[in-house]
């Protein structure tokens, strides 16, 4: 698009000195011919440089609508906010279905909103490792684990889509269908697809804005949650000492990606460019947890009670992968001494 | 629109809306926003059951007020197709209502419904009967012979629920910030959370 408005604009500068000749009205023409043959033979987009915009889409696009998500027969309806402004993304998802929670994230600051018990701030989290470089940097070779296709255009909360299908290459992965707004790249629809071809989640929007008028009130908290302190909520084990852990196996393509900010070496995330999971190693304190596999959707929660030293350790591994890949990576955790 | 027009376009998505409440919908002026209701329950119902959606691109409203208005449309509007296919033999006049209902709104969306794709029943296997649905493991071809206990979501006590509900939580927001997830890792805990706290 760019190019050919900087074609026309050439052209457009040029006109008045070429019509002082008859010449002059030849080649112009001339050039106005190229330049439309020029770009109707421009190739289309693959599926990998759709695949490029996807990341940079999601955070750098401003916009407002409803989203809805679908595992089995549960269906949530979202509202979200999302705001790129000066290189900062706030946004703020409202649930619309049941309870009136919310999630309001600023950068990588998220707190949680319930409406039972206030709010909830997160650890912060910060990309990390060699991913969180690649992946900005449009390296992430999404395609060395996925086999990508293009589907036909389709149309999604108003919006030309683009289709891709993601066919995991291996079986330690699941395969994905996601749809590229035409012109943000956005992504506008996504399904994840099981080993067998069932569908095991879908995210779609339903009404989308693209808007950078999203003033700060609408990415603000509705007043009147009660706010709590945060020891009143259950969370994982916030114990200030480090815990030494390494990792025997993970899937092919998957690197780090993102690990919370504090220093207990309690968690960290691994991502392949489309799917991730999370390791998180804690002594079990407080709750005892069964050992096993939940499954929600694409979502898989294993875990995985280890003692060493007169203490029980949780090891959960949760991320949209297989069951057997999260009970294999659960089962390579080996404790420091 | 008040919320009894909503729970009136909810029960005509589901066939249930009677003959007068949807003489109601049809004399309420405020079309663009029952459009946007109708399109939004018509797309979660697409989702849920995995349906094909061929009318939803195609804007007909122009047509059938034309008709309504007493002038000829200019090409005959084909209705046997949307009709044949609804998945109840629903009453003459919700028939009717329904079809003009959609094409009065301008949308096809909901035409075809058909139901759930064969086998899709047993992607879920009921949790707690609600909000929590654990899906079977063998879904993913590595099957209860590989000896993984299933834990479901429903027979945790409420501590060890929300412990797993944080796990969740957090899960998602690495994947959202450090995997470039965006909004889709909330989405995928939100109600859990919710329903937990």
């Amino acid at each position: 698009m760019s190019e050919r408005s900087g074609i026309m604009g050439c052209a457009e500068r040029a006109v008045p000195l070429c019509c002082r000749s008859r010449s002059g009205e030849w080649l112009l023409c001339l050039l106005l011919f190229w330049s439309s043959l020029a770009a109707a033979e421009q190739p289309s987009k693959t599926a990998e440089q759709w695949l490029q915009q996807l990341a940079p889409a999601l955070n750098r696009t401003s916009y407002k609508g409803v989203f809805v998500y679908t595992r089995g027969n549960d269906v949530n309806s979202m509202r979200i906010y999302h705001r790129y402004r000066d290189g900062h993304v706030r946004e703020r998802l409202v649930q619309l279905d049941g309870a009136n929670g919310e999630i309001i994230r600023d950068d990588n600051r998220v707190v949680c909103i319930y409406p039972n018990k206030g709010q909830v701030q997160l650890d912060n989290v910060i990309p990390a490792g060699p991913f969180a470089e690649a992946f900005a940097n449009q390296l992430t070779p999404v395609t060395r684990w996925y086999t990508p296709t293009l589907l036909r255009e389709d149309r999604i909360a108003g919006y030309p889509a683009v289709g891709i299908e993601l066919k995991a290459k291996d079986k330690d992965r699941y395969s994905y269908r996601l749809w590229l707004e035409k012109n943000t790249g956005l992504l506008v629809r996504s399904e994840v697809v099981g080993v067998r071809g069932h569908t095991l989640e879908r995210f779609q929007f339903t009404d989308l804005t693209f808007t950078d008028n999203i003033p700060d009130s609408e990415l603000e908290a509705k007043p009147g949650n009660r706010t709590i302190q945060r020891e009143d909520i259950r969370q994982p084990d916030a114990s200030p000492h480090r815990t030494e852990w390494s990792m025997g196996w993970k899937p092919a393509g998957f690197v780090a990606a993102a690990a919370p900010v504090s220093a207990r070496n309690e968690a960290v995330a691994y991502s392949d460019g489309l799917a991730s999971f999370s390791v998180f190693v804690e002594p079990l304190k407080g709750v005892d947890m069964p050992s096993g596999v939940s499954r929600i959707g694409a979502t898989t929660a294993y875990l995985r009670k280890i003692r060493r030293n007169n203490t029980t350790f949780l090891i959960t591994v949760v991320g949209e992968v297989p069951p057997l890949t999260a009970r294999r990576v659960a089962n390579g955790i080996e404790l420091g001494h | 629109m008040d919320e009894r027009l909503k729970e009136i376009l909810s029960a005509m998505v589901d066939d249930e809306a009677d003959e007068l409440s949807v003489r109601r919908v049809l004399q309420q002026g405020d079309v663009e926003e029952m459009q946007r209701s109708w399109q939004h329950w018509h797309q979660v119902r697409a989702l849920l059951r995995d349906e094909e959606r061929p009318f939803a691109k195609v804007d007909v409203s122009a047509a059938v007020r034309a008709q309504i208005d007493g002038a000829q449309p200019q090409r005959r509007l084909r209705l046997p197709a949307v009709t044949k296919v609804l998945p109840r033999q629903a009453r003459p006049w919700a028939l009717t209502a329904m079809v003009a209902m959609a094409l009065g709104l301008g949308f096809g969306a909901g035409s075809q419904w058909r139901h759930a794709l064969p086998g899709a029943a047993d992607l879920v296997a009921s949790a707690d009967g609600g909000s929590h649905s654990i899906m079977r493991v063998d879904d993913s071809g590595d099957n209860a012979a590989s000896g993984m206990t299933n834990i479901s979501m429903a027979q945790l006590d409420p501590a060890q629920r929300e412990q797993l509900s944080a796990y969740l939580l957090r899960h998602a927001q690495h994947s959202s910030i450090g995997g470039g997830r965006g909004a889709v890792g909330f989405a995928r805990v939100a109600s859990i959370s919710y329903d937990d706290q």
